[in-house]
């Protein structure tokens, strides 16, 4: 047997298993618990270039809840005894590991989002579900605490199915019916964050309605009109404290191997 | 820089055939003047153009070194064709006259390519149809790209804002060589230096950190007049003012920068920063960053303001 080529052998195949095994660890923000769910798929998108969207739970109980007017409110201080109080959401801290395989392709990246979701839920943190529709992974809520500390099944708001009437609107006018039609159908307002891609959607032109479909079909096809297609996502975040969502988005760029 | 082809000068003006290179797509870049080189032929051309398209200037060439050629001629929609004039008899040329009838090429309208003649009559093509030519390649012709020296800007009015885009800010670009120089041409915004800055945020807030430019790549086309072909939204919009009133987190502002890069074809003249880019779309292209812009969004309990490089709107109507 040839020395040499034992040695390449073994030790070329050791660097190859090192290589393809190599870890990457994410973590929540310490200085931001509110959504650590949100902070890890906003870190998996840049390091992956992966679309992924995200949703908060609508939280009810005073457990998954913090009040942060001491800190956040610039009000006089009668304000912020008296006046309304700034609630967020309360997070646990969470730090998840993961390799490079993990998310080679869609099937492993929604296995991978899978775990950190059950990781995140055995600290106590509300349950979380993934599931692919169209050119994105959706991370949103599946149960959460009620006011009576019951566990209780939540959907996604954007699974609320809408129609909106053909007319000439523009992509940002389309979106704003898009919203307004979910707060209708649930009563749950949901606001356009100023991270809309408005040159994108102003420059887009319709003279389509949506029929018999999903808020999040309907928003996943209107951006990927208006923008590269996977290239926009979006962070729909709940305000415990106002009780309505804002939509906010974010550019991934051209999304790699993964939901493409 | 490319060598000079001593030989294929000589056959141009002195009237031999050079294999002609087939036109594409009618372009539609303003102008046609600068400062043009023809590696190939070792020549140059120096070309000006009025508001009506008439063209003229002069061509230099190795082999009649220090003569200028008058150059007339006329371009309309990034069409061109113009005659030099004066060359026979001067360095031993048999030639009277030589047309170049081409295209302005995008992006960067800085690439040229067509077909010339001259009256013996010979005739052949010029440059290629490439804003990106393999490295060495000597049959460009190209002039360094034109890079504005600035930005103009009409600040909106408060009736302008958009609630769900914010304030809409049309620039135009200054600098160039002739009137709507930058017609046909494309800007694209990207990130500037360092991160930007949100005093509106708050830890749990429902509006995400808002400190950088929202599509970096997004591009704009300069329509006539050198203006961009649409506006740049820049600000917050009307739900995340309402919501951080609500929240008592006024007076607040964001600022961020942004760079602007403008197309561009290959030249060996072309700036330093020359470099390459990807756009909102995916593609790839080659620009050239001209003017780092500071931009601001600001909230107080009854005004919102949008402010680009020093100028500012402010908007009283959102409650």
């Amino acid at each position: 047997m040839c020395r040499a080529l034992l040695v390449v052998l073994f030790f070329g195949g050791v660097s190859i298993v090192a290589a393809a095994q190599h870890s990457t660890t994410i973590a929540s923000d310490p200085r931001d618990l509110s959504r650590p769910i949100s902070t890890l798929v906003d870190q998996m998108r840049q390091r992956e270039n992966i679309s992924i969207t995200y949703e908060d739970p609508r939280y009810g109980n005073a457990a998954d809840i913090e009040d942060v007017t001491a800190e956040a409110s610039k009000g006089s201080d009668l304000e912020k005894a008296y006046g309304p109080h700034i609630l967020v959401p309360k997070g646990r801290a969470i730090t998840f590991v993961y390799a490079s395989p993990d998310v080679g392709s869609t099937a492993a990246a929604k296995a991978t989002i899978e775990r950190m979701l059950r990781e995140y839920a055995s600290l106590g943190g509300p349950a979380f579900t993934v599931e692919r529709e169209g050119m994105r992974l959706h991370v949103f809520p599946n149960e959460v605490l009620n006011a009576t500390g019951d566990l209780v099944r939540q959907g996604s708001i954007l699974d609320t199915v809408i129609s909106i009437p053909p007319a000439r609107r523009d992509g940002g006018e389309l979106l704003q019916a898009i919203c307004d039609q979910i707060r209708k159908n649930t009563g749950y307002e949901i606001g356009v964050g100023p991270s809309v891609p408005g040159n994108s959607l102003a420059r887009y032109g319709t003279n389509a309605g949506i029929e018999s479909q999903s808020g999040l079909a309907a928003l996943e096809r209107l951006l990927d009109a208006a923008t590269l297609p996977g290239s926009v996502v979006w962070d729909l975040y709940y305000g415990p404290d106002v009780k309505t969502y804002m939509l906010n988005f974010s550019y991934v760029g051209s999304v790699g191997p993964v939901a493409k | 820089m490319h060598a000079p082809n001593r030989t294929r000068v000589f056959l141009l003006l002195f009237g031999l055939a050079i294999p002609t290179q087939a036109f594409s797509q009618l372009l539609s870049c303003a102008t046609v003047q600068g400062n043009w080189t023809w590696p190939a032929e070792d020549s140059s051309f120096v070309l000006n153009q009025g508001a009506s398209g008439t063209v003229t200037g002069y061509m230099l060439t190795s082999t009649c070194a220090g003569v200028q050629f008058p150059i007339t001629g006329t371009n309309s929609s990034g069409s061109f064709t113009f005659t030099v004039t004066g060359l026979y008899g001067v360095c031993g040329s048999f030639v009277n006259w030589l047309t170049f009838t081409g295209y302005l090429g995008q992006p960067g309208c800085n690439y040229a390519y067509g077909n010339w003649s001259n009256s013996i009559p010979n005739s052949g093509g010029f440059g290629q149809d490439d804003p990106y030519p393999p490295i060495g390649s000597s049959a460009i012709f190209v002039k360094p790209v034109d890079v504005p020296t600035s930005e103009t800007s009409v600040t909106p009015t408060a009736a302008q804002w958009s609630t769900t885009y914010s304030a809409p800010w049309i620039q135009t670009l200054v600098g160039g060589l002739a009137p709507s120089e930058f017609e046909g041409r494309g800007v694209y915004e990207y990130a500037g230096i360092g991160p930007g800055n949100d005093t509106c945020w708050f830890k749990g807030s429902t509006v995400k950190i808002f400190a950088a430019v929202t599509t970096p790549g997004f591009e704009w086309y300069i329509s006539s007049k050198n203006a961009w072909g649409g506006p740049d939204f820049i600000g917050w919009n009307l739900a995340a003012v309402q919501y951080y009133r609500t929240e008592k987190r006024v007076p607040c502002l964001s600022t961020c920068t942004q760079q602007m890069v403008i197309d561009a074809a290959y030249s060996p003249q072309n700036p330093s920063s020359y470099g390459p880019y990807t756009n909102s779309s995916g593609g790839s292209f080659y620009g050239v960053p001209y003017e780092l812009n500071t931009l601001g969004a600001g909230i107080t309990a009854t005004t919102a303001t949008s402010t680009r490089n020093g100028k500012t709107s402010t908007n009283t109507t959102w409650k």
